[in-house]
């Protein structure tokens, strides 16, 4: 049988027989392969650990078809890969880094044993950005993730494996984590659809931590319905993280077959279109205008006090950050690479009460936002990111004067949702002229995800991507 | 998680002698005054947002703020949206 395209189309396959978990693994993992020799998203590819699991998911699965009921497990047999940044309870987690490999977490991260209690496999371990400290997919111990479409230019970080190795067709969706846009970003740079759901969702519990009150994990995948299956199965608190919201559950499965009818779409008219491109707006115009043959109005509006809050975010991220990697710096500073050992250090500049003050605030500025914006609509639109998609060479180090301006305009329109919690998800948004993704961008009330997947799932019927070929 | 910004304000007392100076106190190694230079001006960037946004509500707010407050605020948040549209259904 020839390779299911989606994950949903996997998972029917799988349970009609049409095709064994051992072929789909097998297939994967020729995927796997050549997606690796274009980008580097792979710290590990684990065959023989993806082809007991499979042997072992094939016979549930035959079991559940020879009684004529639903197999055990909503995902069983369907091939995931994740940032290899989720504790498994004892074997190694390498967080992008070579200044852990004698760590191993013995903490075990609920969201991937979620998955795997579902019945997904592991291809293997997704590269990242070191520590999750980069926004663009290098790795100075790795080696860069490069963009999948055009592997001259950025992953986009720091779940740069995730973004890669999912549209190059080596697994069918893939948590990663979110502290100022590294699941936005390498989703819209790959042409994916990535959430970033609202602080508390998904329990972070065993999973690497980057600033723990802002970090947030979020899945990705190649469509909005194969996203809202795998949210359906790692939503919802753990009663470990102690962050984490014990909220019920909504269907979001439905979600993505309801419409948008009548849903407001609010449009900055301040900040974020500020540094976007003539293309850039113009796929964002695209976008709207999906939405607006579906049957949504539109809102312009302005937004308040967005302008400082990548700064607000970074500092309280970088306070966190250096609280957490002090041990590490002081005892093995030199085995982190030099421009990550600066992020991770610059806490130490950050006063405790400007760190305080970025934490008192961000209520306020949240209730602020939260009332100005969501009584007068429902979702608001932006660019994920505003430019294109950078060259590697542009953005790595050494690049010159405009490097620092390519990279804060990266984090633009993202890191804003991480200081405030709100949930954020990118839709492609079409293919710029040089071929590669754009990503439209959408953010809603509190733990409004199912209207973020009815949003992205129109969209991505009447905006499809094109196939991309390896 | 992008690099951080580097302040653009000329009267940033956040020198990089400053930086060295705190990373000797809690014992972590600065390598040079390059990486200094940098952590300075990453986290003078910061400040300065911090600063400039706190002008931007009431004074004495954060009187009334808890920061560990937040997951509560956003779940209220949620529950307001919902029963503003239950008339609606």
């Amino acid at each position: 049988m020839s390779y299911p395209d989606s994950l949903l189309d996997a998972m029917a396959a799988l349970r009609s027989g049409s095709i064994s978990a051992n072929e789909l693994a097998l297939q994967t993992l020729e995927r796997a392969r050549l997606a690796q020799a274009r980008t580097n998203c792979f710290l590990a590819i684990e065959s023989e650990t993806l082809l007991r699991a499979a042997e072992r998911a094939d016979l549930v699965l035959a079991d559940a078809r020879r009684r004529g009921v639903v197999p055990l497990g909503a995902l069983q047999g369907v091939p995931l890969a994740h940032k290899d940044m989720f504790g498994r309870g004892g074997s190694l987690v390498r967080y992008g880094s070579k200044a852990v490999l004698d760590h191993a977490s013995q903490q075990v991260a609920t969201a991937t044993a979620r998955l795997e209690q579902a019945g997904a496999l592991e291809v293997g371990a997704l590269n990242m950005a070191e520590f999750a400290l980069g926004a663009t997919g290098h790795n100075a111990a790795y080696g860069d993730c490069r963009n999948a479409w055009n592997p001259e230019h950025i992953s986009g970080g720091s779940s740069s494996g995730s973004g890669a190795a999912v549209a190059c067709g080596a697994a069918y969706a893939s948590l990663g984590s979110d502290t100022g846009g590294s699941v936005r970003i390498p989703a819209s740079a790959n042409g994916l659809v990535g959430l970033k759901p609202t602080y508390g969702l998904i329990p972070r519990t065993g999973s690497m931590k980057l600033a723990p009150s802002i970090d947030v994990i979020g899945p990705m995948a190649r469509t909005t319905a194969d996203l809202a299956e795998i949210l359906q199965v790692v939503a919802g608190g753990d009663g470990i993280d102690a962050n984490a919201s014990l909220r019920p559950v909504p269907n979001y499965r439905s979600a993505v077959h309801q419409g948008v009818e009548n849903l407001r779409i609010g449009v900055p008219t301040n900040y974020f279109f500020d540094v976007a491109t003539d293309e850039i707006r113009a796929a964002m115009d695209q976008s709207l205008k999906a939405l607006l043959a579906a049957g949504a109005r539109r809102v312009d509006l302005s937004v308040p006090a967005v302008s400082e809050m990548s700064e607000l975010s970074r500092a309280i991220v970088y306070s966190e950050a250096t609280a957490l990697h002090a041990p590490w710096l002081r005892s093995r500073g030199e085995r982190y690479t030099p421009q990550v050992r600066v992020r991770a250090s610059t806490g130490l500049a950050i006063p405790a009460a400007v760190y305080l003050e970025a934490l008192q605030l961000r209520i306020p500025l949240l209730r602020q936002f939260v009332d100005q914006v969501f009584s007068r609509c429902d979702v608001l639109l932006t660019p994920t990111l505003p430019i294109p998609v950078p060259r590697r060479d542009e953005t790595d180090v050494g690049a010159g004067a405009s490097l620092w301006q390519i990279l804060s305009r990266l984090v633009h329109c993202t890191a804003p949702f991480n200081y405030l919690g709100l949930p954020a998800i990118t839709v492609p948004a079409g293919l710029d002229t040089r071929g590669l993704p754009m990503g439209a961008q959408y953010i809603a009330r509190p733990y409004a995800e199912a209207t973020l997947l009815r949003v992205a799932a129109v969209q991505q019927r009447a905006m499809p991507m094109p196939r991309l070929t390896l | 998680m992008s690099q951080p910004k580097q302040s653009t304000s000329e009267s940033s007392a956040l020198s990089a002698d400053l930086v060295e100076g705190l990373a000797a106190l809690v014992q972590v190694p600065i390598l040079d005054a390059a990486m200094a230079e940098r952590i300075a001006g990453g986290a003078a960037a910061a400040i300065e947002a911090v600063h400039a946004s706190s002008r931007q509500v009431e004074p004495g707010v954060t009187f009334e703020c808890e920061p560990s407050d937040y997951l509560r605020v956003l779940e209220a948040l949620a529950e307001e949206s919902a029963s503003q549209e239950r008339p609606r259904a």
